[in-house]
């Protein structure tokens, strides 16, 4: 019984030496690395700041050339926007028509503010040749037609020429009645097919 | 060989003269117009048109060429045509000569007149001959031979009509002629060609644009046209032998509204190069041989009247679309029409003596009829939908127009009192349009 009791009680100061001794030489390995450490860093002080420098100077230039990329992003932004209102403008140069009461082709005041409009951005783009489509309704024998839509294409010409526009820049058609862009007998078509056309040439 | 033209020919005339002249009779504008086709039947004279008799017996062109005659002579709108099924013989058997005919059996069937043809065939030949009767009086009227060959019997047999009314009515008949008219068929405004009948459709222009408007040359061996094959309504000349197309006036604007001198190789049109639609007299060729108009307004439309020394057509210078007539000599025009606000499309008779032109009422175009002098104005077409673009018959009985009567427009025929209106039968698809009528043609293009 003492004999394995003396067994026990030394297994246990075994087991203790050796935490201890684990510990003790964890403990005299960090003793030792620090004065090599301060060894070090005293050596080579000034190679650090030099990195820390060139890495502050690295931020510092990735800061410059992330400021130049949003800026040119929002430049680019911006051109895009403005193509984009350019092409709607174009876009509503082209789909936005001129239209006419039944047998007439004096200009009307809504068709005349649609004509400033278009007189406006052919001001601005000084290269854009226009083609004007004159069209009419189906009532009507379809040469009087013809000569109505003759006759509204050139009404529509010559107020873009009052504003400003270089004649030459501007031709004109007629389709009389031979277009229509709305096929039911009534005048919730014909309205629509009494039109003057623009067509960026 | 025509051996009684002179034949016992004033009874008939003086007939049809009364006949015609109960025809002619227009309705007063006001009047609501009401066509009878019954009562305008009973004013037709009745004839009797049995198979021509082979002289072989059955032979199935004997009843093709009574059916042809027939045809012609309906569509004349003089004639009523006794239904063969109530004749008393079978026509093989019927006598031909004057001396065989039984005409107290064509009597009892209510017929004024009979048309016998006999004829034999050998190969690719046919000899017949033909013979018109006058029923009441038991006469032979006219009597033809014709040795020709099987492809040219239908013509023979329209040639024998044409002398029937030449005798009949001191004038020829509208059977050697061609009506040029817009089709969009194929998904395009062509120009097609037809017979007088609406048979033997042939499409002249192919090139899927927009082709409009065709109008004939004086002979009947050209046609122009309007047409957008090159981006504009350029004016185009097509011969009808050869189908070669020349373009005659492509100014810039308008080059539309052709119509041919009556005599002369010259033309009226529309051209609007100065900013406003004008009309100009121009050579064959294109070159403007006299401004026609001037004004501020639209002028388009003109109608030669026969002897070209007038010209119908539309003006809007009073504001809305008006017919006025100008005077080619003193370059004055004067306004025809004051009834009505919207007036388009004038169309000289070939006689002269009348204008038929189309007008919007209440929102739908009818056809009227005036005097040269503005007297004498009548409704002709009324309650049947839109009438449109109308034009004469060389003999200046029968008026062909669109209308859109059954929905899409197609072209109908009418007597020039608006009576018997019919459509012409023409076996093609989707809409008709801008129908224009040949003189008599002496040579028949394919």
């Amino acid at each position: 019984m003492r004999k394995s009791t003396a067994w026990i009680l030394g297994s246990v100061l075994l087991v203790m030496l050796l935490v201890l001794g684990v510990s003790c030489r964890k403990k005299v390995e960090t003793m030792e690395t620090k004065p090599v450490q301060e060894e070090v860093s005293a050596e080579e002080a000034a190679a650090q700041q030099a990195a820390a420098e060139a890495e502050a100077a690295a931020r510092e230039a990735e800061d410059v050339r992330l400021a130049e990329e949003r800026a040119m992003e929002e430049a680019r932004l911006l051109e895009e926007a403005a193509m984009m209102a350019a092409a709607a403008q174009m876009r509503a140069f082209e789909t936005e028509n001129v239209y006419f009461d039944f047998d007439k082709y004096v200009l009307r005041p809504d068709a005349m503010a649609i004509l400033d409009e278009k007189a406006a951005w052919l001001r601005d783009n000084p290269e854009v040749r226009v083609l004007i489509e004159g069209h009419a309704d189906e009532r009507g024998s379809n040469e009087y037609n013809l000569a109505l839509g003759d006759r509204r294409a050139n009404s529509a010409k010559d107020y873009l020429v009052r504003s400003g526009v270089a004649a030459n820049r501007l031709t004109t058609i007629s389709y009389g009645e031979e277009q229509p862009v709305c096929m039911q007998h009534n005048e919730s078509c014909w309205w629509r097919n009494r039109r003057a056309v623009f067509v960026i040439r | 060989m025509n051996r009684y033209t002179n034949y016992n020919l004033k009874p008939y005339l003086i007939m049809l003269t009364i006949g015609l002249l109960v025809l002619f009779q227009a309705v007063p504008v006001g009047s609501r117009i009401y066509i009878d086709i019954d009562s305008a039947m009973q004013k037709k004279i009745p004839i009797a048109i049995p198979a021509f008799r082979h002289e072989a017996g059955d032979h199935p062109m004997g009843i093709k060429m009574a059916e042809i005659l027939s045809n012609a002579l309906g569509f004349s709108g003089l004639f009523q045509i006794v239904d063969p099924a109530v004749f008393l013989q079978d026509p093989q058997k019927m006598g031909v000569e004057p001396g065989e005919i039984k005409f107290a059996e064509w009597t009892f069937l209510g017929a004024d007149l009979l048309v016998r043809g006999s004829y034999r065939t050998e190969g690719n030949r046919i000899e017949a001959v033909i013979r018109l009767y006058d029923v009441i009086h038991q006469k032979l009227l006219l009597e033809k031979e014709y040795k020709v060959t099987v492809e040219a019997t239908r013509q023979t047999v329209l040639d024998f009509a044409d002398e029937m009314m030449l005798y009949l009515t001191g004038e020829p008949g509208i059977f050697r002629t061609k009506i040029a008219f817009v089709g969009d068929a194929t998904g395009h405004k062509e120009v097609y060609l037809a017979n007088f009948d609406g048979s033997n459709i042939r499409q002249l222009t192919r090139d899927q644009s927009i082709n409009l408007a065709p109008a004939w040359s004086g002979g009947g061996g050209r046609i122009s046209f309007v047409g957008y094959r090159q981006g504009n309504p350029d004016l185009y000349l097509m011969d009808l032998i050869s189908e070669s197309v020349n373009r005659i006036s492509h100014r810039p604007g308008l080059n539309i509204a052709p119509a041919w001198h009556p005599r002369d190789e010259k033309l009226a049109a529309t051209l609007s190069f100065t900013g406003n639609p004008e009309l100009y007299l121009l050579d064959e060729r294109g070159e403007i041989l006299r401004q026609l108009t001037v004004n501020w307004s639209i002028d388009v439309s003109p109608s030669w009247s026969p002897d070209g020394k007038q010209l119908a057509y539309v003006s809007n210078r009073a504001g809305k679309p008006q017919i006025y007539v100008l005077n080619i000599g003193t370059r004055r025009s004067r306004r025809l029409t004051f009834e009505g606000e919207y007036n388009t499309s004038p169309a000289w008779s070939p006689r002269g003596d009348r204008i038929v032109y189309s007008s919007m009422h209440n929102g739908i175009f009818d056809l009227f009829l005036i005097s040269p002098d503005g007297r004498e104005l009548s409704q002709l077409t009324g309650g049947n939908g839109n009438n449109e673009n109308p034009c004469w018959s060389a003999d200046g009985r029968l008026i062909l127009f669109q209308s859109d009567r059954r929905g899409a427009n197609t072209l109908w025929v009418m007597l020039a009192n608006g009576g018997d209106q019919r459509r012409l039968q023409l076996d093609l698809g989707g809409t008709h349009t801008e129908p224009a009528w040949s003189e008599r043609l002496t040579q028949m293009a394919p």
